[in-house]
């Protein structure tokens, strides 16, 4: 299993996969270099019990996630770095804009107002949003990846479909 | 956005694929990688073996040279008749 094969193999799998959590080209690249050093290094403890398609969804879910959490550390850091010095010498490398290439003109602002009620969901309830809803994952391969039954995975879905739309309904209204 | 095409909006996007090949800057982190991984294993083994060392020295003098210390018997101590530094 050379990283060179590995890369190839599932180089669009992961890309995409990181757009559906930062929507945005640049840090997706970025998360992509993340999960192939991460597959690297954990390559010799995969033991072949489950798919390499589900391990390396595995992998680039939780770098994804890492990532976001880092991204929003530092910003908050950052925040308040401009409050303590100088108001608005925050660093404008961790302001994430927004712009998913895979979505049409048309659909813009309404799957942007979207991704938005998406990403305040917690992490298990996007992931799973993600790879049912955008990946089209079935709920065996989903509950594989996520390492849970197919009954918490369907409950953790339909849970998290609620939770949206209780967002959406809040944000509407206001 | 109506509610319930709401979560048939997320299927219209489309597949992409990757346009960078990120393949060399993956390879340049694992390189990067490495060697800090391998000089962090020099530094634990140069410390592992002076830990070893020390210790070995330490229960060299606390046992090995006392027990040598009852019957050594210095050129010094030897009867007058055989003292080599006279």
């Amino acid at each position: 299993m050379e990283i060179d094969d590995l890369y190839h193999e599932f180089k669009h799998l992961v890309y995409n996969l990181a757009l559906s959590y930062v929507q945005n080209v640049e840090d997706a690249e970025e998360i992509t270099q993340d999960v192939f050093v991460a597959i690297y290094k954990s390559k010799d403890q995969f033991k072949y019990q489950s798919k390499i398609s589900t391990w390396v969804y595995r992998i680039a879910v939780n770098q994804s996630l890492d990532f976001i959490k880092a991204k929003n550390r530092k910003k908050r850091q950052g925040i308040m770095n401009a409050m303590v010095h100088e108001y608005g010498s925050e660093d404008r490398s961790l302001l994430t804009h927004w712009d998913h290439p895979g979505v049409l003109l048309e659909n813009k602002e309404a799957l942007k107002f979207l991704f938005a009620m998406i990403n305040r969901l917690p992490d298990k309830q996007k992931t799973v949003l993600i790879l049912r809803q955008i990946e089209g994952l079935s709920p065996t391969e989903t509950a594989e990846i996520l390492n849970v039954s197919i009954k918490s995975m369907d409950s953790l879905y339909q849970r998290s479909k609620k939770q949206l739309a209780k967002n959406l309904k809040l944000n509407e209204e206001n | 956005m109506k509610k319930n095409s709401e979560f048939e909006s997320l299927s219209t996007i489309q597949r992409q694929y990757l346009q960078t090949d990120l393949l060399p800057k993956i390879k340049q982190r694992i390189a990067e990688e490495n060697k800090v991984y391998f000089s962090t294993k020099a530094i634990w083994g140069i410390a592992a073996s002076f830990i070893c060392l020390l210790t070995f020295n330490v229960l060299l003098v606390k046992f090995v040279r006392k027990s040598d210390m009852v019957n050594f018997t210095y050129p010094m101590e030897l009867g007058s008749d055989n003292n080599l530094y006279k």
